[in-house]
């Protein structure tokens, strides 16, 4: 192989590889950070079957789904596994009065408007964006939620891409 | 702006004129003087070698041809800095950049800044974060305007009209709307303070130990004690202030306003023998005579008044309303009138006096009359004041043909008063246009009565003296005594948000709401209740000042009120159980009332029948002060300014950077002068002048103002407050300075002499950064030329060929139209888009350099000659052209057209060419030259107010109107919820919705059933520069004005030739 051949070979690799972390590195795919309170979803979507909105209440109605108020959480937990560690964290919190703080995790970039509410309206699954939270222990970014993810499945979709649909 | 040698330019001079279109924006453009004459030849280069030579012998001589200005200029003015030797940043400012830069680059490629996520413990449950909640509120100003308030998650973030309410009906001023950021104001105390004496320190105290030692102060008072207010109506805002009379008996209450209606009340009560103000019905009057009343910008219910007198001002089958303006000064009324008669403030009454004396001539009945007023024939008086002949017998005309269906408004001066009532009565108009069966409530302060407690304390008669919602620190000259006054009261004890110029003199500051913040109530007329209640938690550590007077009491254990046990909220529920509830009767129980009352945030309980008209006694007219002879000297008139009310808004940026609706200017006053005078005294726009009057003296900048009465001086009050904050403690000067306490002289003209200071400035002015090059871009008519041809008026039609492919709009097409003959000028829209679309202020230097973000703007015209033009009001937005100029010549397609039509401008793909301001015909593009937003709102709390919907721009970023897409997408969704297609109702731009006089339509155009499709296919309605080809989405109809004809023509009118 020519010397010339390998140096080709070369910078066509260097420019895949750049191609490749150029796209990526703009994405959170994959992010799974740690919560205050270790919330499982596998266990409480997955194993017991509790719908997503009975948690994220808003979703059908605003633009943020909302994670959800404390009293929620109250709902089952001033009877359900009170003696549990976790629990008891978050009872702590909810009769002194102080929020739990979440770290957040679907982050869209900035300059972008994005409602829950017409996607829902339009019959997409929560899935679709978020993946298989039920079977998630711990909740990571499932898709890239990048402006060029919104757009090719606004494209597939026949939703309209003029640019201020999400910039405003 | 003009040089000095344009001091020896005769305004007469016609040198312009042969090359003059109809309209003119500024003098300079008007006399067509040098600077304007070389820019309009340097626009397109026409000549490059003349252009490069004038470089050329620049470079030789060291001079910049070409500029208005030179830097220089500038320097000296203050507006630019010099910037160091080499007028650069300095080196060390570079390094320090570029660390920053370093540091921000580094910051910005952290992959996962940790976010975090707050949910509520206990969520409310009216709230939905990411949904607006409205809840219906009262403005505190004297007016009572019912308002609708928007929060997100909490916050209040817009003030929009009540439409169930009749003040507002929907609708709002500019200063109701940016009232706001007074909530938001960083300056405002933030707990209650103690002052040892008049301009010590003001240490922290609590509220327990300051509530006490107050009651104790006011037991010992025995009596001896007052209340200060600005005008208080409302029930229980009312009745609070009996009890709290009746838990320390003798205190008294005194109303007191910088601005009072004491004239008006006291000439009613000479004429009729009731003093009341009566609710002027502007929708009944087909025809309106002012004598010096601005009703439209400075009177006590100016906002319902512009609404209802919008109603009359559009086409109804051929019908349209007429208004005469007598008056000394250009005001917005008088900008808004059909014909207009210049004449100096001591004049007024001689044209009235005319009126009279011509409509008694109709009728010999009152023949005894005719001698009195023998003197003042039409004829006479035209001749006297040089009116134009046959003008007064024109308004005796007018009146007489609309009888019972005209109105006559006079300047709050007792003798015009009198003649304006006399005028009504004979007219018929009293009990049709002029109602007092509900009258207002909404101005009771008395100056009377303030120097009367002025004297007492003086006298060491009031030993505790507690005041709210006025500040005569500020409106009283010197000369009043007040200060001295203060001196002498043990207790002083302020409830205003701040230490402002009386506050400095108190004991003690609680510092009372925000009325986002508080309950309360209004009554602006007989049987019209008005809620308030509280959008948010109050910010700080403070306190109604109503909660304030309760714990007062009740630390004193005093009276009825010392026994209350719920707080102001109780006390205003409680009110409005025992006096509204009670007063009638009603099925459902109280408690459904009462949460009806909060949901509509208004109740009429009037029958709105007129009362049947009242005798008007002839001998009043006896008072009437007969003129003296005609006065010479120059005149000094103080009138209110429309943005800071009585000084109260004064540290309010977005009111300060809000323009005059007549001169456009912007975070000063001026003295006002006609052009005459102003080349009579050899002043020039901008010199900074001292005013002089009886021994008060302050500095002002000259404004040239066409159409002002010669030999008279007008100054806006309002300005130049010294405890206002950190940004309105250095706008403006004072002009309450002339006001003489003996006799509340401010409401008539002053003598005064003026002087050079040598100094100049460039004043902050909106319009004038452009000229109209000739175009027509204003299209106007009279009624009579436009019922015969509806396009009278209109730039002539060119044929057009496009060198542009048609764009496809498949769904809806967004377009606007806008009635010239409705737009008063009043900047409502400008306000709400500020406040919409998180509008930053710049600053006055900014305003200077020509750099202004309104996204709407309201351009005045003038048409004819400067003594006494006439005006036209024109706003400019985005026009979303179809062949949009800017969409093409952007390198990074960061502006673009989608397929409804809009022009959409993406911040975050702007690199900031500024290209596409330069190609942009409209010039409605604006530019962030710095951080503005982050210098606006970076004051805590003041980002509080931003509209989460709309992205905040940063520096290097172009912006523009964007056709509020924000709410063209909530309604959108509304109607796919639905399932149907975007109605009219559906989307309300921030513009349309609370311009009071409905001159505004947004809607779909491919529609053909939407109002705004039927607009644009009206006749009457233009498109600006329409010859470009870019075709804009906005169209404009024809100004109107109902008087006759001047057989003048449209566009290229005088030009003579055509390319």
């Amino acid at each position: 192989m020519s010397q010339r051949l390998r140096l080709g070979l070369f910078v066509l690799v260097l420019l895949a590889a750049g191609y490749y972390t150029w796209v990526n590195i703009w994405s959170n795919r994959g992010y799974a950070p740690e919560q205050p309170i270790p919330f499982n979803h596998k266990l409480h979507a997955g194993d017991h079957h509790i719908p997503c909105l009975y948690c994220h209440t808003n979703v059908e109605r605003s633009a943020h789904a909302t994670v959800p108020a404390l009293n929620i959480c109250m709902n089952c937990h001033s009877i359900v596994a009170v003696n549990k560690p976790d629990i008891m964290k978050l009872t702590a919190a909810y009769n002194s009065d102080k929020p739990v703080e979440w770290v957040r995790i679907h982050k869209l970039p900035e300059h972008s408007y994005f409602s829950h509410e017409r996607h829902i309206a339009k019959g997409f699954d929560c899935a679709e964006c978020h993946g298989p939270v039920e079977t998630m222990e711990k909740v990571y970014q499932y898709r890239k939620l990048n402006m060029g993810d919104c757009v090719s499945c606004h494209r597939q979709n026949n939703a309209p891409t003029s640019c201020n649909t999400c910039h405003q | 702006m003009s040089k000095p040698d344009n001091k020896t330019n005769n305004l007469r001079m016609q040198s312009g004129a042969a090359s003059r279109a109809a309209h003119w924006t500024t003098l300079e453009e008007w006399r067509g003087d040098g600077d304007v004459a070389r820019l309009r030849g340097e626009e397109f280069f026409e000549q490059p070698e003349r252009y490069f030579a004038a470089e050329e012998a620049a470079r030789l001589t060291g001079k910049r041809p070409g500029a208005l200005l030179e830097t220089a200029d500038f320097v000296e003015m203050g507006v630019l800095n010099n910037g160091g030797p080499d007028g650069g940043f300095s080196r060390r400012d570079f390094l320090k950049l570029s660390a920053a830069a370093m540091a921000f680059a580094t910051a910005g490629c952290a992959l996962r800044p940790a976010e975090k996520i707050i949910p509520y413990i206990k969520a409310p449950e009216e709230l939905v974060p990411g949904v607006a909640n409205y809840y219906a509120s009262t403005l505190s100003d004297a007016a009572g305007t019912g308002v609708l308030i928007k929060t997100r998650e909490g916050r209040p973030i817009k003030i929009e009209g009540n439409p169930d309410h009749p003040l507002s009906q929907g609708k709002l001023t500019a200063a109701g709307q940016l009232s706001l950021f007074n909530l938001y104001d960083p300056d405002r105390l933030q707990g209650p303070v103690k002052l040892s004496g008049a301009r010590s320190p003001a240490l922290p105290i609590l509220w327990p130990t300051a509530d006490a030692e107050i009651a104790v102060a006011l037991t010992a008072a025995a009596g001896r004690a007052a209340l200060l207010t600005g005008t208080v109506h409302g029930p229980a805002r009312t009745r609070i202030i009996r009890e709290f009379q009746a838990a320390f008996p003798g205190t008294r209450h005194v109303q007191t306003d910088a601005w009072t209606q004491e004239a008006t009340r006291a000439a009613q009560n000479r004429c009729y023998g009731a003093a009341v103000l009566p609710r002027y019905r502007f929708d009944k009057a087909e025809y309106v005579l002012s004598l010096g009343s601005d009703f439209l910008g400075g009177g006590y219910s100016a906002l319902e008044w512009s609404v209802d007198f919008g109603k009359l001002r559009k086409v109804r089958d051929g019908k349209l309303s007429k208004v005469t303006v007598v008056e000394p000064f250009l005001t917005q009324t008088g900008a808004n009138s059909d014909v207009r008669l210049r004449v100096r403030a001591a004049d007024v009454i001689k044209v009235a006096l005319a009126v009279a004396n011509d409509l008694i001539a109709h009728d010999p009945t009152l023949k005894p009359l005719r001698g009195a007023l023998s003197q003042y024939t039409p004829d006479a008086v035209e001749r006297e004041l040089n009116l134009p002949a046959g003008s007064i017998t024109d308004i005796a005309h007018d009146l007489l043909l609309h009888r019972g269906e005209s109105l006559v408004v006079a300047a709050e001066n007792e003798s015009l008063q009198i003649i304006a009532n006399y005028l009504n009565s004979m007219c018929g108009n009293d009990g049709r246009t002029v109602d007092v069966s509900a009258p207002s409530l909404q101005s009771q302060g008395s100056h009377a009565e303030l120097l009367a407690l002025i004297a007492d304390m003086h006298a060491g008669k009031i030993d505790v003296l507690i005041f709210y919602g006025t500040n005569p620190g500020y409106f009283l000259p010197e000369t009043a005594g007040f200060a001295a006054a203060l001196g002498k009261v043990k207790t002083v004890v302020s409830l205003a948000d701040r230490v402002d110029e009386t506050g400095r003199y108190a004991h003690y500051v609680l510092p009372g709401l925000h009325w986002l913040e508080n309950w309360g109530d209004a009554q602006p007329r007989a049987g019209l209740y008005s809620l308030t209640q509280p959008a948010i938690y109050p910010l700080y550590d403070n306190r109604a000042a109503e909660d304030s007077l309760l714990a007062i009491a009740k630390a004193a254990g005093a009276g009825a009120l010392g026994k209350f046990s719920g707080g102001w909220h109780e006390f205003v529920k409680d009110t409005w159980q025992t006096h509204v509830y009670d007063a009638r009767r009603y099925d459902a129980a109280f408690e459904q009332f009462w949460n009806s009352a909060l949901r509509d945030g208004v109740l009429d309980t009037a029958d709105g029948q007129a009362a049947p008209s009242r005798f008007f006694k002839m001998e009043a007219l006896l008072a009437v002060d007969v003129p003296g002879p005609a006065a010479n000297g120059l005149e000094l008139l103080v009138y209110p300014s429309p943005n800071l009310g009585d000084g109260a808004h004064a540290n309010n940026a977005w009111l300060l950077e809000c323009p005059d609706p007549v001169s456009r200017i912007t975070w000063t006053n001026y003295a006002s002068l006609s052009p005459a005078t102003a080349e009579r005294l050899g002043l020039r726009e901008g010199d900074i002048v001292r005013l002089a009057a009886d021994g008060t003296e302050i500095e002002a900048p000259v404004h040239i103002q066409p159409g002002d009465a010669d030999e008279t001086v007008s100054l806006q009050s309002g300005w130049g407050r010294t405890l206002a904050g950190k940004v309105g403690s250095r706008a403006g000067s004072n002009a309450f300075a002339f006001r003489r306490a003996e006799n509340n002289r401010l409401r008539a003209a002053i003598a005064c002499t003026i002087t050079a200071t040598g100094r100049r400035e460039k004043l902050p002015c909106v319009q004038g950064h452009h000229y109209l090059e000739g175009r027509p871009i204003v299209a106007d008519a009279a009624l009579e030329d436009y019922l015969r041809d509806p396009q009278a008026g209109h730039p002539h039609k060119h044929a057009i060929h496009s060198l542009w492919p048609e764009h496809d709009y498949p769904g809806n097409r967004w377009g606007m139209s806008i009635d010239l003959a409705s737009c008063n000028g009043c900047n409502a829209c400008i306000a709400a888009c500020q406040v919409e679309n998180n509008i930053p202020v710049v600053g006055r230097d900014m305003i200077v350099r020509g750099r202004e973000m309104h996204w709407i703007r309201v351009d005045r015209y003038y048409r004819g000659e400067p003594e006494n033009p006439e005006v036209c009001f024109q706003p400019m937005l985005c026009q979303h052209c179809e062949n949009a100029p800017c969409e093409t010549v952007c390198p990074v397609v960061a502006t673009v057209h989608n397929e409804e039509g809009l022009n959409q401008q993406i911040y975050n793909r702007c690199v900031g060419t500024r290209y596409c301001s330069n190609n942009c015909p409209y010039k409605v593009r604006r530019f962030n030259w710095a951080e503005y937003s982050f210098a606006a709102y970076d004051a805590h709390p003041l980002r509080l107010a931003l509209n989460p919907d709309v992205t905040v721009r940063e520096k290097g970023v172009m912006e523009k109107c964007t056709f509020c897409v924000q709410r063209i997408r909530e309604g959108k969704v509304k109607a796919k919820q639905f399932g149907r297609d975007v109605a009219d109702s559906d989307i309300r731009t921030a513009c349309q919705q609370t311009c009071p006089t409905d001159a505004i339509t947004f809607g779909n155009f491919n529609n053909p059933q939407s109002q705004v499709a039927r607009n644009m296919a009206d006749e009457r309605s233009y498109r600006v520069l329409e010859e470009l080809n870019v075709k804009p989405s906005v169209v404009y109809w024809t100004k109107l004005r109902n008087r006759p004809s001047l057989g003048d023509g449209g566009h290229h009118d005088g030009e003579g030739e055509h390319a």
